[in-house]
């Protein structure tokens, strides 16, 4: 577990984790302060703006991470998919701040129990992305295909009318089918991050 | 042409014969048919609907078993589209008569249906045209009262009506003008809930007759203010066809009544607090990631713990919607009609049940019921909904002498007459005192005034407001 944490201390440390959080906490601050309203609105509408704002840039990340780490050591690999969780998790507090004004009918533990939830789907389908972008040589792309992929990902869902994959819709209504899909590949995640982390280990054992 | 060739083309006497039977049989099952179907209903007085008023509803049912009725209205436009409401009941029936009886209140309608469904099937069905959505009020008469009285009500909407048909309650009457009595079967208490509703009793000799609808009138006294109406002698009518008098209107006085007060909007946080906090929060997270290390992770997720109660406690409204009541109560005689809007206000969407017979007020698609409205609300609005009105006692009553006591159980927070006095505080069961003080009137009082006859009185005690109608200014109208 020591290994674990000195991991993601060292992760952390590293020059992109403060720009992004700094990004990130920056974007969801100026999200919550232009959609709150001002004392002659009739409605707080808040939470609305606020969470698809937050699940798409965590979508983002976690799609970009995770295209990332799948070439990274694997150790490194779990760790940059542990700091994308975090990150995803200490912005929950503003969340809660729009959550609370605006009222909406959505209850709060589908933020609170999603947002994790969805950090690791996305993890896991960053990962299948990066892998497939680099088999067919387009690796360098990989910057416009995460994007790509957010876009498509909520193309599809409209399409077929329902609210599976994508991070727009399932912010704000509950969609057990988006949590039971994101869950699933999640638990694969982590089965492979075991997986890994362990292969991690012999091969640090044997060199 | 002969005789004879006459004689040959006129039907035979048989053929005349078989045709007046056939006729007769035909006329016969035809009203047989009327009187076996298994569901009437009467929207109404006579099937006459006034628009813009609560109207008595009637369904008769003969040996049917459970139904479910319905009536559907679409009170919208064809700029905004269709806007129902859906008045359903379920009512027992089983073998034998059984007699359903409600108020419902009809708008201007753009389709009007009805429908009586029993174990799916339908048992009845009809509709009105919206050429017959009229607002003006009725004239009922029950008995002949002459050709004097009849000549006197020419020009409006008048109905016959069998006395035993004359609804109890004091809603059904909300759209009627007069009613005219000339038969001793009516019932007194039919008679007193036209007049609370508003309505100008008129009763002729003939149905004098009747002791218990004599005692309504004290001797020598032909017009008498009870409710927002009046009971009048055939000899007060007539006394009073050179003066007519402007029915009071009601409607613009809980127009008021709901426009006043209205539930406002919880005020959100200022916004620069807000800004301020979210950015000491996310600073504080990112230097103690930075910094702070393994316990610096630990530490941030227990600073969001924290913050994230810390932003609940203030920033949630305390309740997911706010209710309020406000009752008028418009009367005279120590008897009143009261009139209750509701209003509530919701933060969360949701289905909005008023567990009372009403009607709403705004523009939105609404369910009810003999005892219940539903409607669905988006998130952040408010509704209202108009109660059925009921009479009830009347607190601030007119002493012989002209002046004002309150006879109710709870004091009286102002009273304020129609070019007259204004006083405070005024105590239970106390007569208003005959001077003018320097009384500050709340908005609606000062709204109501404007509606009423010169003489009556506003009076509020708190949750209730009151208009007194004076006994000697009824034949005054508004000014």
């Amino acid at each position: 577990m020591s290994e674990l944490f000195a991991r993601l201390e060292q992760r952390m440390r590293e020059g992109d984790f403060p720009q992004v959080a700094t990004l990130v906490f920056a974007a969801l601050v100026v999200t919550l302060a232009t959609a709150w309203p001002s004392p002659g609105n009739s409605a707080n509408e808040s939470w609305f703006a606020f969470a698809q704002t937050r699940s798409v840039i965590l979508a983002l990340l976690a799609l970009g991470y995770g295209a990332s780490a799948a070439v990274e050591p694997p150790r490194r690999a779990v760790a940059t998919g542990l700091m994308t969780l975090l990150l995803a998790v200490l912005v929950l507090p503003l969340e809660v701040a729009a959550y609370a004004g605006s009222y909406p009918a959505t209850p709060l533990w589908w933020s609170v129990v999603s947002v994790p939830v969805a950090a690791l789907g996305y993890l896991v389908l960053g990962v299948l992305l990066g892998r497939a972008v680099r088999a067919v040589r387009l690796g360098a792309f990989l910057p416009l295909v995460v994007p790509a992929a957010v876009v498509g990902l909520l193309l599809l869902d409209l399409r077929l009318g329902w609210t599976v994959l994508n991070p727009v819709t399932s912010a704000i209504v509950v969609s057990p089918l988006y949590l039971i899909v994101m869950a699933s590949l999640g638990l694969i995640g982590i089965a492979f991050a075991v997986m890994g982390w362990r292969r991690g280990r012999l091969r640090e054992v044997t060199a | 042409m002969t005789a004879l060739a006459q004689a040959r083309l006129r039907p035979p006497r048989a053929l005349q014969l078989l045709l007046a039977l056939i006729l007769a049989v035909a006329h016969g099952a035809a009203v047989a048919q009327a009187e076996s179907r298994p569901a009437t209903l009467e929207l109404g007085f006579g099937g006459a609907v006034v628009a813009d008023a609560w109207n008595p509803l009637r369904l008769v049912l003969r040996d049917v078993g459970p139904v479910q009725l319905e009536l559907a209205i679409d009170r919208g436009t064809l700029r905004e589209g269709e806007r129902w409401s859906r008045y359903t009941s379920e009512i027992a029936g089983g073998s034998g008569l059984t007699v359903f009886e409600d108020e419902v209140y009809v708008p201007v309608w753009r389709s009007l249906s009805w429908v009586v469904r029993s174990g799916g099937l339908t048992v009845a069905s009809g509709s009105l045209s919206r050429t017959q959505a009229d607002r003006r009020p009725l004239d009922l008469m029950v008995g002949e009262p002459g050709s004097e009285v009849r000549s006197m009500l020419s020009g409006g909407r008048t109905i016959d009506l069998a006395a035993d048909r004359l609804p109890l309650r004091s809603a059904a009457y909300d759209g009627v003008g007069r009613l005219i009595v000339a038969a001793p079967a009516a019932r007194p208490q039919a008679l007193i809930a036209a007049a609370v509703a508003g309505a100008d009793v008129i009763v002729t000799p003939a149905a004098l007759t009747e002791p218990a609808i004599a005692e309504l009138f004290p001797a020598g006294v032909e017009r008498r203010a009870v409710g927002a109406g009046r009971l009048l002698t055939h000899e007060g009518f007539r006394a009073e066809a050179a003066e007519p008098r402007v029915r009071l209107d009601q409607a613009a006085l809980v127009s008021a009544l709901a426009a006043a007060e209205r539930i406002e909007l919880p005020r959100p946080v200022p916004m620069l607090p807000l800004l301020l906090a979210a950015s000491v929060y996310s600073l504080v997270v990112l230097l103690v990631l930075r910094f702070g290390g393994v316990p610096g992770v630990m530490a941030a997720l227990v600073l969001g713990l924290t913050a994230s109660v810390a932003a609940w406690v203030p920033l949630r409204p305390a309740e997911p919607g706010v209710e309020a009541v406000r009752e008028l109560v418009v009367g005279a005689g120590g008897v009143g009609q009261r009139w209750r809007v509701h209003e509530r206000l919701t933060l969360p969407a949701q289905t909005v049940i008023f567990p009372v017979a009403g009607w709403p007020l705004s523009y939105v698609d609404a369910r009810q019921g003999p005892t219940q409205v539903a409607i669905d609300l988006p998130r952040w609005r408010s509704v209202r909904v108009l109660e059925r009105p009921r009479a009830t006692a009347m607190a601030l009553v007119q002493e012989v002498d002209g002046s004002w006591r309150n006879a109710g159980e709870r004091p009286l927070d102002f009273v304020a007459v129609r070019g007259g006095d204004a006083v405070q505080d005024v105590p239970a069961g106390g007569l208003v005192p005959n001077q003018t003080r320097d009384v500050r009137l709340p908005e609606l009082a000062l709204s109501l005034l404007e509606l009423l006859p010169s003489g009556a009185a506003v009076a509020s005690d708190g949750p209730r407001w009151l208009v007194a109608l004076p006994q000697h200014a009824l034949a005054e109208g508004p000014p």
